[in-house]
């Protein structure tokens, strides 16, 4: 671990300006062929390994799309200052008026889809390509605002995928002068939805600083370490990894939890591993999350689109 | 149940089969195994500060170890505060050595004493250290203190006796340390923070 400590002489340290992280990292323009890389670095070997090549595949399907996607409809400069006024995101996902252009997002990258994939999962694709725009939104919403009851879970990472597109267009095209510091800290300043998982990142600057990576436009927010991204408290924070007998304490990924509210939300540690991508990392340890929501009975404040749990009622 | 809830259902074994991978047909058994293979470690992370200058740079230390009886809990790692302002993650040499001085069999966890004539470190209670630094303060301002100088000025100085507080104070314990030091009459008096 030693690996991790930033030797400068004190000297330099005490003349070095007084400094603060950035306050927002906007989604990159490779954000999702760097995720099917990820995918695809993580598949061989591991336990999903089927999954994350499937989740692979829907990643390039959509930077394909988020390369070709124009035309998008913004919202208006007034719309903008009333949300920076109130301390609103700018696009809150929830409430905010999709253009239909995402329905054809969509429709497109499931043509694509269609032709890399087999059996039920392309059966799955080709049905959802014929359903209504109707249908797509009514899904869109549910998934929007987290509401399970109605909601096929089978084809959600799918319709999620094509939002993460069109909502990840509209952060990048926004821009950070658009994206204000808004009232709430755990919620995504731009679109107003929960984090996938936290992450340390590394930077050219001082680096270490932890961002709450967005699960729908991949925005992601400064929040400071050892606080707990849902309830803010400071005081019960734990760390949880799995122990494998491997990696010794060098794990990358930890699961953060908070006594006070009983949640957690991974966190990775991009100076242990710097090809860290939040959405694709967070589905390959999805063992950390069925052990930390079982031994330790909490409960995960991040929302993953590409993987939307069930019912366990159902069973 | 809830139906209409706000937040998706947690990760568990029983809700696998509802989820997205197991809706679309994905196995998942390998990945439940390994839940029942492996266990979780726990570690906590604490601030603090480093005590070693006036710089007085965050550190972020790395606890293994539950609180389960039996089970000590060691410090494994410290580094910079990315979030501390002074510092910004950075340490120098010697901070970044700060786990060696925590682990270091030589440390001194405890008050001790070396009598006269011995030439043995003697360990004491923190009551019996205080009670003898008393006294020996006593005896010495008693026997030193200048309450007028040659010209008949009252000056109320106690040269003999110097003090060194530790630079991990805060303002309100260094205040309170020059409150007490200099109403003794001490007039050497510094901090390690200095150092």
């Amino acid at each position: 671990m030693t690996a991790t400590i930033r030797i400068r002489p004190a000297e330099e340290i005490v003349s070095q300006p007084v400094g603060e992280a950035a306050r927002l990292r906007l989604p990159p323009a490779t954000l999702f062929s760097d995720r099917a890389m990820r995918l695809s670095h993580l598949a061989p070997g591991h336990a999903l390994r089927d999954y994350l090549e499937f989740i692979a595949k829907i990643a390039d399907a959509q930077q394909h799309a988020l390369n070709n996607l124009s035309g998008v409809p913004l919202p208006t400069p007034a719309q903008l200052e009333q949300a920076r006024e109130h301390g609103m995101p700018p696009v809150n996902a929830q409430h905010f008026q999709r253009d239909r252009l995402w329905c054809d997002v969509l429709r497109r990258m499931l043509r694509g889809l269609a032709e890399v994939t087999e059996g039920k999962v392309k059966d799955t694709i080709v049905r959802l390509e014929g359903e209504r725009d109707e249908l797509y939104e009514a899904q869109a919403s549910k998934l929007l605002a987290g509401i399970t009851f109605g909601l096929d879970t089978g084809t959600a990472p799918l319709i999620g995928a094509a939002l993460q597109v069109y909502f990840t267009h509209l952060a990048r095209t926004l821009g950070e002068a658009a994206i204000g510091p808004i009232d709430v800290a755990t919620v995504c300043p731009c679109c107003g939805q929960p984090p996938t998982a936290s992450i340390a990142r590394i930077g050219t600057g001082e680096g270490g600083h932890r961002y709450l990576h967005c699960s729908l436009c991949a925005t992601e927010w400064h929040m400071v370490r050892i606080k707990c991204t849902q309830c803010e408290a400071t005081e019960q924070i734990e760390y949880h990894s799995i122990d494998d007998g491997k990696a010794g304490n060098q794990h990358s990924a930890k699961a953060e939890t908070c006594g006070d509210c009983g949640s957690y939300l991974k966190i990775f540690h991009q100076e242990r591993d710097p090809g860290i991508d939040p959405v694709a990392d967070d589905l390959a340890t999805l063992a950390l999350d069925i052990m930390v929501a079982e031994q330790l009975d909490k409960r995960s404040g991040g929302v993953n689109l590409m993987l939307i749990h069930g019912d366990p009622g159902d069973s | 149940m809830d139906m209409n809830r706000r937040q998706f259902f947690k990760a568990c074994t029983a809700g696998i089969g509802g989820s997205s991978l197991g809706i679309l047909g994905f196995s998942s058994q390998e990945a439940l195994a390994q839940t029942r293979n492996f266990k979780l470690a726990r570690t906590t992370e604490t601030r603090s500060t480093c005590p070693y200058c006036s710089v007085s740079c965050g550190v972020i230390m790395y606890t293994l170890g539950d609180t389960a009886k039996n089970n000590k809990p060691k410090i494994i790692h410290i580094e910079g505060d990315p979030d501390n302002p002074v510092n910004r993650g950075t340490l120098c040499p010697k901070g970044a050595g700060l786990v060696d001085m925590i682990q270091s069999p030589n440390r001194l966890k405890h008050p001790e004493v070396r009598e006269p004539g011995s030439n043995e470190w003697k360990r004491i209670s923190w009551d019996e250290a205080l009670t003898r630094i008393a006294k020996h303060m006593k005896a010495d301002r008693d026997k030193n203190f200048i309450a007028k100088n040659d010209k008949g000025v009252t000056v109320n100085r106690w040269n003999t006796t110097a003090m060194l507080i530790s630079s991990a104070a805060s303002n309100e314990s260094g205040y309170l340390a020059v409150k007490t030091a200099r109403a003794l009459g001490m007039v050497a008096f510094d901090t390690q923070a200095r150092i």
